[in-house]
């Protein structure tokens, strides 16, 4: 059986979070993509998803709807992951982070 | 600052031009941020010759575009946009409803504020309202781009 430890939840919590953030993505942007098969370091833009400008505002739209996380011009780093958006959401949104 | 535009005025802040400026005015305006367009529907516009014959209903589509005419000023307004040759161009529509017909003599009041914003991109919530009632909603996105030289 395993431990339920802290740090268990937190890698739980982080793998709930991921699945959620790709969900919101996948499905606001009316992807042909199954979230599950989206990998968490795959680049959303250019060869990853091919996702366009219009798509990135549409992802800042769907992260402060659904997650109360607001991206502004400076952080543009975060669109090239779901793992960056992840570790962005937690930082900026403490409500978020599992820790 | 709120600041108001009368129709005149609008033409000189917007590319478009008769029969297309849709707007008699845009009030309450705080730059960049929200405002609130101003639309009469009146028996004499010439779309009501098709849409529809014995049945005048102001299309919806023309909603939007009234919508995204205000949401283009305020984008570009003079002072969050020092290039005034900047225009906003209509870059998607997310989610519009149209919940009521419009008619002629409505006024339709448009109200538009800013949602999220990236680089040359703002998304805006609108609400069209006739008096208290909300007729049609959704969201428009405009990007500011150069304009051909007004």
């Amino acid at each position: 059986m395993v431990q339920r430890t802290a740090q268990y939840e937190r890698a739980v919590h982080r793998y709930e979070l991921n699945a959620a953030v790709r969900r919101s993505i996948i499905g606001g942007l009316d992807l042909p993509v199954d979230p599950d098969l989206v990998d968490d370091d795959q680049p959303l833009f250019g060869r990853g998803l091919e996702l366009d400008s219009l798509d990135t505002l549409e992802i800042v739209s769907l992260m402060e709807e659904d997650f109360g996380v607001y991206i502004t011009d400076e952080q543009r780093f975060v669109f090239g992951s779901v793992n960056k958006l992840v570790d962005f959401a937690e930082a900026s949104q403490p409500a978020l982070d599992g820790a | 600052m709120e600041r108001a535009l009368t129709a005149a005025e609008l033409t000189h802040r917007l590319p478009h031009r008769h029969p297309f400026v849709l707007l008699d005015g845009l009030h309450s305006i705080v730059p960049g941020v929200s405002g609130v367009g101003v639309k009469n529907i009146s028996i004499s516009d010439p779309v009501f010759a098709g849409h529809f014959p014995g049945q005048p209903i102001y299309p919806g589509v023309l909603l939007i575009e009234a919508a995204a005419q205000a949401c283009g000023v305020i984008a570009t307004d003079s002072e969050v946009i020092e290039d005034q040759t900047s225009i906003g161009y209509l870059a998607t529509v997310k989610r519009f409803a149209f919940k009521e017909l419009v008619v002629p003599g409505d006024q339709l009041m448009i109200q538009c504020a800013r949602h999220v914003s990236l680089g040359s991109l703002i998304e805006f919530k609108c609400t069209v309202l006739v008096g208290k009632r909300i007729v049609a909603e959704g969201s428009v996105a405009i990007s500011i781009g150069l304009g051909a030289g007004r």
